[in-house]
């Protein structure tokens, strides 16, 4: 097992050298620089450049930007907040943006494994229906428009909710960008809950345990949500992404001070340094989950830990 | 259906609260003078030195005081200031500061803190975006060579002759120099509390000194909420109403217009489509701008464009008329010259740009007029048809195509190829000169027509206007003998005004005014038109 | 007892079938396993409805942008937000043209068909703010979105599977080189390449399809990989391979067949996802430049001022929802019937 892991970690840290590489040489790419403020000329651009190293070649910008990087020094954001050194930026962003996905992410998963359990276990039609129209919804619509719907009528029309992120009230006011981000997670949770546990209902050893005349509930308990739970750990990880995209337009929508707004500002107005930061944030932290829920399932599963996943 | 100030029903999430086990905090009761204030977009600084941004400069306006300011009638008065001489050739202008001024620790405020904030504008390391104001807005003295570290700082020409005098030498005269030092960027700074604090300099809410209205107490860079308390050490603290202000950002704008209907803000700024929400609502106040917004042509490397008929004939095919009524709507009116009306007086006293007409001839919508003046210029350059691209941000994309589907429909044989970029890009883009046609929208620095014709000068940007004789023209009204002779240095401006339009050099298309939602109770709001940002001093609101 | 002695078969009664005969044999078991999963398919009643859901959009897609007597992009500044007005409901009252507007200082309702004159007009779904009618642009979006989507999801097909089955297929090095490299890309949020991307690239249908295909190629090739190695160990796999059957015949005769239900179902699904992230990145202003349309840009211009005139949200939003539906749908057939 030590030695999957290791191999996994290995892979991890190869995998985020290269997305530094790739962020790096794709940023090389981008058109115009940070400062061309119409107002300013060439000479006192050249000297703003030579402030920040960007006057360096390629290489030792990527050598300087790496060693940055091991001190914890994201780089500073030259014009979306003047100045700022980006970790100044994330600092107080990142746990609410954490705090928000999590949340959806629990909030969406457990509603889902509850509707899909539900709808697997006790074949009625209302709940069917229900787990029908849920994944669909889940699926078919984005989630800023679900987050739209839920500002106009239960923020704007009904007043029941805060339409804005306020730190006053962090709980309240995150209830509805929550509500939306989970729909989708949700809907995909509940169908892959539905199929393994109707898999698993199905198989000779939950026959064999009811033809032993153990009662519903406990074969449901013991065997069947058991063995069905596992599988879908694997699909928490594929959703964090899109938990990911979600966020960039919902934080912008409800005004959350989190990280998925910084990362629009940021590509509004050309800021390199934040948008490199930002996406080797995301990718670290994706890189970091997939890492856990590996070893997780390795932990898990005896078969992933013997042969590799194939 | 009024929906403001209707109470909260919770009922239903009090229960869904309850059951994740936290209650949000409760807010504090001094709501009567509190005001709740919507931003488009969080501050890119605090710090009054660096900004370069009218959503900027709109936060700074709360905390920063600076010599002079304009009133909410747009008259220039002393602020810090008491009075203040110049000199006759117009190069030295001497400061008298008021009495007992202070910062908001309580410290007295002197006229080094000025001197130092120049030299902070002016220093490479400090890498100010706004340095242009001091090089070429106005020239103070040794700036240009402080700026490319030709000079220590400590040679720019301002110095303190005592505690409550500022003098301030330029290189060339500046007879805009009291409107200019209305930017928050010429607001004083404190060496020894600078120093003090260091790199955390207007960094976070305790790291500042404040000489303004307000003091804030929270802040964080790239905030979505900054919250603002009256500052006692004001010199007009006493005539200072609201004792905190929040200004909330909301990026997305019909969120903004869903606070500000459910009384979440009491202000707040109305953008695009939109505005047609709010039509012939008492509550809207449109706030006019020192604003152009036109049609830059590129005159160096396009043949075509080299020709008057054919920039002539692009001009006169737009409706402006129709664009502002149907697209647009609130808050723009369409132009057919280069200075917008209101912001500049003649000396006799009447508006300088007052008669709207005046160059219609050069620019006003005639489709049969610009279909001729095409077929023209299309005949003396030899071709049958041209392509053009039209350079726009992507935040104008409408605009763009409305204008760039009357062109081709009133222009046969033109083919306009759309260019939209974002709008660091587009910056970029009109510095170095490629592109044929590229939209600006341009706000005044400083009350002068002077703000707007310098940007057809050949040291503003790669490819433009570039003609000797409006060059000359242009530096005869910045020269000494003009200076002081102000009847004269009119005249140039509206020569030089008259070239642009008869040469058909740009395309102006309107100005803009700023629309706000202001709930009904809250008075004194007001917007400058310079881009100085807010003027907070008269507000108040009703207590209810 | 019967002394008739059993007949005892000899060497000569066994001859080689014709290889005609073996070869229409064969044929006709594959294509009644082909012809079982059609039919499985097809008496699945949602799996139906997915299709005609398909069927009609795509139609719509061909024709729409002609059939409502306007054109996608005829600007009339005057025309500019009328509401839908639909020729039979007009008559009746409902979709009239005329719209509510919740003004700040209260609703008003107004018919600008009535106010312009235009009373034998008719725009289905109304105009948008260049009075451009939103039928034609609707549709015209959703076969631009379209056309994105099915060449993004061919391309990653045609890599995707490539890689995938060679892979699998020859394993050994050549697979853990192979899985290490997608192993890495895959590592790499979507979000995060696309975004990128689009910064670098110039805005335009291209670009859009090459970053779907960049972030997209590598979940078909892990799919396309997985079924090999299980398809590698079947019998009749085996069984071609100790007949000596070659590794294009092995890959594209006896493995890829059995891959194609699998493939369809994550086109099916890719598809749909490409719309999805186009939407993205005009709401993130990443998308296609202003001037072409797509449900993207008609997603997140509508979207920008539902409050003020929300039909231009709603047909955007339905067509995209029914794509999705529909892809889904068809999805879920294929899987059920080739399992």
């Amino acid at each position: 097992m030590l030695k999957y892991i290791g191999k996994r970690l290995l892979i991890s840290v190869i995998t985020l050298l290269v997305i530094l590489l790739i962020l790096f040489l794709l940023l090389q790419l981008m058109p115009g620089s940070p400062f061309n403020d119409e107002k300013l000329s060439p000479e006192q651009v050249a000297q703003l450049k030579e402030k920040y190293g960007l006057d360096r070649p390629v290489i030792e910008q990527f050598f300087r930007y790496i060693v940055n990087m091991l001190r914890g020094d994201l780089g500073v954001s030259y014009s979306l907040s003047a100045n700022t050194p980006i970790t100044e930026l994330l600092v107080n962003r990142f746990p609410i943006t954490v705090q928000i996905g999590l949340a959806s992410m629990i909030v969406g998963t457990f509603s889902g494994l509850v509707l899909g359990f539900l709808t697997a276990f006790f074949r009625n039609k209302v709940l069917n229906f229900i787990y029908g129209l849920f994944t669909l919804l889940g699926i078919a619509v984005p989630s800023y428009i679900f987050a739209m719907f839920f500002s106009y009528f239960l923020g704007y029309r009904v007043d029941m909710l805060p339409l804005l992120y306020d730190f006053r009230t962090p709980i309240l006011s995150t209830v509805m960008p929550i509500m939306a981000m989970s729909f989708g997670v949700m809907s995909v949770i509940a169908r892959f809950a539905k199929a393994e546990a109707s898999d698993v209902m199905k198989s000779d050893y939950v026959l064999f345990a009811k033809c032993q005349g153990l009662p519903n509930g406990t074969v449901i308990m013991k065997y069947v949500l058991k063995n069905s739970l596992m599988p879908v750990i694997t699909v928490v990880a594929s959703l964090l992404v899109s938990l990911l995209t979600g966020s960039l337009v919902i934080e912008r929508m409800f005004s959350v001070p989190g990280v998925g707004g910084l990362l629009t500002s940021a590509i509004d107005s050309n800021d390199y340094s934040v948008v490199i930061a930002l996406s080797f944030i995301y990718s670290a932290l994706y890189i970091v989950v997939m890492l856990l829920l590996d070893i997780l399932y390795c932990i898990i599963d005896p078969r992933v830990r013997l042969g590799g996943r194939d | 259906m009024d929906r403001r100030g209707m109470k909260k029903t919770v009922s239903v999430l009090l229960s869904l609260v309850m059951m994740t086990g936290v209650l949000g905090g409760c807010s504090s009761d001094s709501v009567n003078t509190e005001l709740n204030i919507a931003l488009n977009d969080s501050p890119s600084t605090v710090d009054p030195q660096l900004t370069y941004e009218i959503n900027t400069n709109n936060v700074i306006s709360f905390f920063v005081a600076t010599l002079y300011e304009y009133t909410p009638d747009h008259e220039l008065v002393p602020c810090l200031a008491e009075s203040s001489e110049v000199s006759d050739d117009g190069l030295i202008y001497t400061f008298h500061l008021k009495e007992g001024l202070k910062w908001s620790d309580g410290r007295p405020l002197l006229a080094e803190d000025f001197v130092f904030a120049m030299q902070r504008l002016a220093d490479p390391d400090v890498g100010s975006n706004s340095v242009y104001l001091i090089t070429d807005s106005c020239m103070v003295k040794n700036a240009r060579e402080i700026n490319t570290g030709k000079m220590p700082v400590n040679e720019l020409g301002v110095r303190a002759l005592d505690d409550r005098t500022l003098i301030v030498e330029l290189e060339a005269p500046c007879p805009y120099f009291r409107a200019l030092v209305t930017l928050p960027n010429f607001s004083p700074c404190c060496e020894d509390y600078y120093h003090v604090v260091g790199e955390d300099y207007a960094k976070r809410a305790d790291t500042m000194l404040y000489a303004g209205p307000y003091i804030m107490d929270r802040y964080e860079p790239l905030a979505m909420q900054i919250h603002l308390t009256k500052n006692p050490y004001y010199l007009n603290a006493d005539n200072i109403s609201i004792e905190g202000i929040t200004l909330q950002v909301i990026n997305a704008n019909q969120q903004a217009v869903m606070c500000y209907e459910s009384g979440v803000v009491d202000i707040t700024q109305i953008t695009g489509e939109l505005t047609e929400l709010t039509e012939g609502d008492p509550e809207l106040h449109v706030y006019p701008q020192a604003m152009l917004s036109f049609i830059d042509i590129n005159h160096g490397t396009n043949p075509a464009l080299k020709n008057r008929n054919i920039r002539m004939a692009l001009s006169k095919s737009i409706d402006r008329v129709s664009l502002v009524e149907n697209l647009l709507r609130t808050g723009y009116s369409s132009i057919t010259r280069i200075i917008p009306p209101g912001f500049y007086k003649d000396p006799d006293g009447s508006d300088f740009a007052g008669d709207r007409t005046m160059y219609d001839e050069y620019a006003v919508y005639d489709t049969d007029e610009a279909k001729r003046l095409w077929e023209l210029g299309l005949s003396e350059l030899g071709i049958s048809s041209l392509t053009l691209n039209f350079v726009y941000a992507t935040t104008s994309g409408d605009v763009a195509e409305a204008i760039c589907a009357q062109m081709e429909k009133a222009l046969p044989g033109l083919k306009i190829e759309l260019k939209p970029v974002p709008r660091k890009e587009h910056s970029r883009i009109r510095m170095s000169g490629d592109f044929d046609m590229i939209m600006v929208g341009w706000v005044a620095d400083y009350s002068d027509p002077t703000a707007f014709l310098s940007c057809f000068l050949s040291t503003d940007h790669t490819n433009s206007y570039n003609d000797p004789d409006y060059e000359a023209l242009i530096e005869r009204c910045q020269s000494a003998e003009v200076a002081n002779n102000n009847e004269e240095r009119v005249n140039l401006m509206h020569r030089a005004e008259e070239m642009l339009m008869e040469d058909a050099a740009v395309i102006p298309l309107w100005t803009v005014g700023r629309s706000y939602l202001v709930h009904e109770g809250v008075e004194g709001f007001r917007l400058t038109p310079t881009g100085t940002g807010f003027v907070v001093t008269g507000l108040t609101k009703e207590v209810r | 007892m019967n002394n008739e002695t059993a007949y005892i078969p000899v060497k000569e009664d066994f001859v080689l079938a014709p290889p005609e005969l073996t070869r229409s044999a064969v044929k006709e078991s594959i294509g009644g396993v082909k012809h079982e999963t059609v039919r499985r398919f097809f008496s699945n009643k949602s799996s139906v409805l997915g299709v005609v859901i398909i069927c009609l959009l795509v139609l719509l897609a061909i024709v729409g942008p002609y059939i409502s007597g306007h054109s996608y992009d005829d600007q009339d500044l005057t025309r500019a937000n009328l509401a839908p007005r639909v020729p039979v409901l007009a008559s009746a009252g409902i979709l009239d043209g005329s719209e509510a507007v919740p003004m700040t200082s209260g609703y008003i309702t107004d018919n600008k068909y009535d106010e312009l004159g235009l009373t034998n007009e008719y725009y289905l779904f109304g105009t948008d703010k260049l009075g451009r009618d939103m039928f034609a642009r609707c549709f015209m979006g959703l076969r631009i979105s379209l056309i994105i989507a099915f060449a993004a999801t061919a391309i990653n097909l045609l890599i995707g599977m490539n890689y995938g089955i060679i892979s699998g297929y020859f394993g050994g090095v050549t697979d853990i080189i192979m899985q290490r490299i997608v192993d890495i890309i895959g590592s790499i949020p979507t979000l995060v390449v696309v975004t990128l991307l689009m910064l670098v690239l110039k805005p335009g249908m291209g670009s859009i399809m090459f970053a779907l295909m960049l972030s997209g190629w590598f979940e078909m090739s892990l799919i396309a990989r997985s079924e090999v190695l299980k398809v590698k160990q079947l019998e009749y796999v085996q069984a071609a391979k100790t007949m000596g059957a070659g590794h294009l015949h092995l890959i594209f005769r006896e493995i890829v067949p059995n891959i194609v239900g699998k493939l369809v179902t994550q086109i099916m699904l890719s598809i749909p996802s490409a719309v999805f992230l186009e939407a993205f990145l005009s709401f993130v202003g990443l998308g296609m430049p202003a001037g072409t349309c797509s449900l993207g840009t008609l997603l997140s211009d509508g979207f920008a001022n539902a409050l003020l005139h929300p039909y231009k949200l709603i047909p955007p939003a339905i067509i995209m929802i029914l794509l999705m539906v529909g892809c889904h749908l068809v999805a879920e057939g294929v899987k059920k019937a080739t399992e």
